[in-house]
């Protein structure tokens, strides 16, 4: 085998040059290159950004619908009244307790001291008991114009607050939204 | 710079005649051309591809199917221009374009959708390139390594230095890869026995 023919193609080897000639038929045929006008030369960067960009709008708008849908829910299923307490110390341990319960209903014994094995405060959720959950069907018209205490009050104040709040940006988000789709 | 006789001869040009001053100049040239590129001037573009277009249908002809080489090797020309601003050494275009080859490859074997097999009873093909056909199935049955180089050279046309020069290896690397190749190639293609 003829090395240097091999490397510069200087000389010959008949055996390498029978090869050659048999693989000339797979040899490239120069052709026009592909059409790139219509490609940016840079364009790779610039979907990114803007898919990021899209991707985070979609996440915050998914995020305030889901805010606002559950908040919904809630004043739909507990009109009567909202009590959200509270932070309680329990023996060594806190209790967090939330949930809706009418005014009417309340059991200051609930609040009782809860012993548990834990030696160190931790945290535990607990849901408040619920005693009957008002239905469409057994609500009165009078439920409406049930008495609230000045912690619940404050509470309803705040829930308000909240949701004025989140429907504010959700229309800074639909509104984002549709100037990007512009 | 004229190339003639008496520059060669001459201790200061004989100095830039050289192989090596060659590659530095091929390179300059390379960086100056993905630069224009860069810049979205499809001249160069044309240019590059009318250089590289070899090299890359060698690269894709070591690992995919004949037919299917051309639309690679244009893919692999359009993915390289949308990302050629992410290129940070200009003068390594040539180890790039040949890995972006190499993975347009892969993936089309990975995306190929699953084929039937033709019956083995099918009447033998008397095709002229047959013998053609079986060097490149031994010569794709080759390792890696070897299988490129003996491409762009058996295949191509392209000497060991411009092997070097387009795939940014080493010309030692090509010249030993060149010669185990082809002593493993006339071994598979059974021509030492032959000549006994």
């Amino acid at each position: 085998m003829n090395e240097e023919y091999l490397w510069s193609k200087n000389g010959g080897d008949a055996e390498i040059e029978r090869i050659e000639s048999a693989l000339k038929a797979f040899r490239h045929v120069e052709s026009a290159p592909p059409i790139v006008s219509a490609v940016p030369a840079n364009a790779a960067a610039q979907p990114k950004a803007r898919a990021r960009f899209t991707w985070r709008l979609a996440l915050a708008f998914g995020a305030g619908v889901a805010v606002f849908v559950s908040v919904l829910g809630l004043l739909v299923q507990y009109p009567e009244g909202i009590a959200l307490t509270a932070l309680r110390s329990a023996g060594g341990s806190f209790e967090i307790r939330y949930g809706f319960e009418p005014a009417e209903e309340k059991k200051p014994e609930q609040s009782a001291p809860v012993r548990t094995h834990a030696t160190v405060p931790r945290l535990r959720f607990a849901a408040a008991s619920v005693a009957r959950r008002p239905t469409v069907s057994n609500r009165n018209p009078e439920a409406a114009s049930v008495k609230l205490t000045a912690e619940e009050r404050e509470a309803y104040e705040q829930l308000m607050l909240a949701l004025s709040i989140t429907g504010s940006k959700l229309k800074l988000v639909q509104d984002k939204v549709n100037g990007s789709d512009d | 710079m004229p190339d003639n006789g008496l520059t060669s001869r001459l201790p200061f040009f004989a100095g830039q005649n050289s192989p090596g001053a060659a590659a530095v100049r091929a390179k300059e040239q390379d960086v100056q051309l993905v630069e224009r590129v860069a810049n979205g001037d499809e001249t160069a573009f044309a240019e590059f591809y009318r250089k590289f277009s070899p090299m890359v249908h060698g690269v894709v002809l070591a690992r995919v199917r004949r037919e299917d080489v051309d639309d690679i090797v244009q893919e692999v020309f359009l993915s390289a221009f949308r990302s050629i601003h992410s290129l940070r050494e200009h003068g390594a275009v040539g180890g790039w374009l040949a890995m972006i080859a190499r993975n347009k490859a892969a993936e089309f074997y990975r995306r190929e959708k699953p084929s039937e097999e033709l019956p083995e009873d099918l009447p033998e093909r008397t095709n002229p390139r047959s013998e053609a056909h079986e060097i490149l199935d031994v010569l794709r049955s080759l390792p890696e390594a070897y299988r490129e180089p003996l491409i762009l050279r058996l295949v191509e046309g392209m000497s060991g230095q411009e092997i070097a020069d387009r795939t940014n290896l080493t010309p030692e690397s090509v010249r030993v890869n060149l010669c185990r190749g082809m002593v493993l190639l006339r071994q598979k293609l059974g021509i030492e026995e032959r000549k006994r």
